[in-house]
């Protein structure tokens, strides 16, 4: 989460280096959860398909399955964890999703 | 520039929200580029997961007022707010723009449904989606 008073608006615009370093933090942070998924997703897939899986980005641990989201999210908020942090989601699909 | 990726066969873009009404400061999230969307819509996934907001701000029956918005499933209610997209250029630049959002309200089939970056958003930029190379960018 990045709190910046008043965001300039406009293209190409400089922000002060507080607020980019801010930006810069949350950009690692999803990083690691690339990472984490890019190494974890396919022996997680193999031992929860098709579930939402809640996992400690830092540890491997999973926290936490379910095949519905939002059930999975009312027992992560219960646990302490109110949004994507440490513990991220990820739903392991076996099939490809298909939009139209 | 502005980098996205390919993720399931679709192009995504990541950018900074705020929603002031919703959630405290600017929080990172995936959106699906959709030129077929007229406007950016927030589903529940990212709401809950990637912004924070909580489930009960979700809840249609709380709205004082709400907009049916027509989708792939059929009419989703929503919530239209202000929101401040942030996209950060590869060069450490930024583009900020205050438009509205809509905020779908949780139903049984948007669950799982990616967020949509509409055209309220995508007319500023020259958008390239490269599908034999995987590369998308926005300028």
């Amino acid at each position: 989460m990045v709190f910046v008073e008043e965001m300039p608006l406009g293209r190409n615009i400089k922000l002060p280096p507080e607020v980019r370093e801010a930006f810069a933090r949350e950009n690692e942070r999803m990083e690691r959860i690339r990472v984490f998924w890019a190494e974890h997703k396919a022996e997680l897939l193999e031992r929860y398909p098709d579930q939402f899986v809640a996992a400690d980005v830092e540890t491997g641990e999973v926290v936490d399955t379910d095949t519905d989201f939002l059930t999975l999210h009312r027992r992560l908020t219960a646990m302490g964890f109110p949004r994507d942090d440490r513990v991220a989601v990820e739903f392991m699909r076996t099939n490809p999703y298909v939009a139209w | 520039m502005i980098r996205g990726y390919f993720a399931d066969s679709s192009p995504y873009v990541e950018l900074l929200v705020s929603i002031p009404v919703l959630a405290t400061g600017y929080q990172k999230a995936a959106f699906l580029v959709d030129t077929g969307a007229t406007m950016t819509v927030l589903h529940p996934r990212a709401a809950l997961g990637s912004l924070g907001i909580p489930e009960h701000e979700l809840d249609a029956r709380r709205w004082d007022q709400i907009e049916p918005v027509a989708g792939i499933g059929g009419l989703t209610p929503c919530l239209r707010v202000s929101a401040t997209y942030v996209f950060e250029h590869d060069d450490g630049e930024y583009d900020a723009f205050e438009d509205d959002i809509f905020v779908a309200a949780i139903t049984a089939s948007n669950r799982e449904a990616p967020s949509l970056l509409g055209a309220n958003v995508l007319r500023h930029f020259r958008l390239t989606a490269d599908y034999p190379r995987l590369r998308v960018t926005l300028e």
